[in-house]
This record gives C-alpha cells, sequence and structure tokens, in this order.
C-alpha cells in the first residue's frame, strides 16, 4: 500500500441508473469522486439489485442511488464499500446536485466508506459500522 | 395524437370494481373479474398489490420485479423507477424534458409511466372500510 493511500479522501462511486442523466454528468464533474455509471456498463444496466451490488463490490466502488430498497437489513454494514442514499423530498436536479457538492466538500464523506449514508437537503445521516448513527449538516 | 392499444384497452376496464359492486349490490355476493381474476371484493377492499398488478398489465413499459429495486414499478429493462419518471415530469414541466432527464426513454415510456399511475390512482381504495371510517 503506497503511504499516500489513507491521505485520500476521494470515494469511488457507482451511479445507480435512477439517478437523472442531468446529476450524474454534475457528479462525473466533482473532483472528489471517482465515477462510475449503471447507464454506461451494459453487463448491469437494468439488472437485479444483487448484481449491481456484487459489481460495486468487485470493483470497491459506493453505489450512489435513489432507490430506498438498498437498507441496511438486505445490505448490512460491512458487507459492501458503502451506499449513499438521496433522501431529500424533492428530487430536482439541482437540488440533488447541490445536496451532492456539499457533501462532497464536508469533512464526513470519507465516513460514508463502508457505511450506509442518507443525505437529506441540509443533513448527513451516516449508519456506520461502530453501530453509530452520525448526524451532521452539510 | 395517436390513440394507443393500451389506452384503449383501459377504457373498457377502468370501471371494473364499480361494476362489479353494482352488480353485486350491498351483500357484496358479485362474481369473479374472470379476465385478472380479482377475488370477491369483500368489505369492497382491494389489496394494493393486486392494484399495482393490475396496472402493470394494462402497461407497455412498466414492470415489478422484487428483486430488482426491491419491486417497486420501474420502466422495463430498466433500474429507473415510475415515481422518478413522474418526479421528473413534475420538475421539468413536460414529457419531452423528461426524457431529456433520462436519455435512455422515450416519450411513450414516459406516457406510459403516466398511465400506469392513473390506473393505480383509479383503484378503488375509497371503499376500504379503514378509510371510510376515518
Amino acid at each position: 500500500m503506497s503511504w499516500s493511500r489513507p491521505l485520500n479522501t476521494n470515494l469511488r462511486l457507482l451511479l445507480d441508473e435512477d439517478v437523472q442523466d442531468p446529476i450524474a454528468d454534475e457528479i462525473c464533474n466533482i473532483s472528489a469522486f471517482n465515477v462510475e455509471c449503471v447507464r454506461d456498463l451494459p453487463a448491469i444496466q437494468g439488472k437485479s439489485d444483487r448484481e449491481v451490488m456484487a459489481y460495486a463490490n468487485s470493483k470497491n466502488r459506493i453505489v450512489l442511488t435513489i432507490d430506498g430498497g438498498y437498507t441496511k437489513a438486505r445490505y448490512p454494514i460491512c458487507t459492501h464499500p458503502g451506499i449513499i442514499r438521496i433522501d431529500s423530498k424533492c428530487k430536482h436536479s439541482a437540488v440533488v446536485c447541490d445536496v451532492i457538492r456539499r457533501f462532497s466538500l464536508s469533512g464526513y464523506r470519507i465516513k460514508a466508506q463502508h457505511a450506509i449514508t442518507h443525505l437529506t437537503r441540509d443533513e448527513a445521516l451516516i449508519e456506520g459500522p461502530d453501530c453509530r448513527v452520525l448526524k451532521c449538516s452539510i | 395524437m395517436i390513440a394507443s392499444p393500451v389506452r384503449e384497452h383501459s377504457k373498457g376496464q377502468s370501471r371494473w370494481w364499480k361494476e362489479e359492486r353494482w352488480e353485486s349490490g350491498s351483500s357484496c355476493q358479485g362474481t369473479r373479474d374472470e379476465m385478472f381474476d380479482f377475488p370477491r371484493p369483500k368489505n369492497f377492499s382491494v389489496p394494493f398489490s393486486l392494484v399495482l398488478d393490475r396496472a402493470r398489465q394494462l402497461s407497455l413499459f412498466v414492470e415489478i420485479d422484487e428483486e430488482i429495486l426491491g419491486g417497486t414499478p420501474r420502466i422495463d429493462n430498466t433500474r429507473i423507477p415510475v415515481y422518478m419518471v413522474l418526479n421528473a415530469i413534475d420538475d421539468y414541466g413536460s414529457i419531452e424534458s423528461a426524457t431529456r432527464a433520462y436519455r435512455c426513454l422515450t416519450s411513450e415510456q414516459v406516457r406510459d409511466a403516466l398511465r400506469f399511475a392513473v390506473h393505480v390512482l383509479e383503484s378503488p381504495l375509497e371503499h376500504e372500510p379503514s378509510f371510510a371510517s376515518r
């Protein structure tokens, strides 16, 4: 392992297909994220949740989704690289992009690894590996 | 506007529960809906899963699979839920704009998502005792 690796807080993301294209384009431009999109991967396009999660596991990527099906009950914490769910009531691309941009700039983004993160308009709720829920404003 | 077979089909079937209720009268002794094999409407209630299933049958591009998106209705061959398509129409104001939000969707698929929502909302939930008693 390189000495600089722990200092790298950039997140490797897998954008689910339910994320709107303008949002996906915007996220791809955020330097804090290394992004791959399901819409660009015919192998898992339209496939089941498990297949998408298996791909994310194999590539060590955090799944960023809008779908509420990725719960702690189905995907226990620490069995995957992480899940970020956009939970804001307003799903307009401008609002969602703003939420993600603020989260990317916050110091909490590194805590999304191996955790389940719920992003709302003002805050991030991170269910971490230590079984504690971290509630932080972004 | 081009009338699709689904829309014409749905027109003929849109009042299925009312017809059944009228035929059955207050004692709820109506016949089963043979086409979709609906159970007898005990207490005038219909399980939501049946409502979704019927709406899915009347839609061309909407599918429901428990393995994909946890069973949320979605556009066929994609992982795009119907509610996000409706959200896109609401946010962007038109069907054409919604297809710009999801570039892999066609306007016909977006219209079908709307039709699906219509079929769900025309379900007889108002006849459920729990709703009526409120």
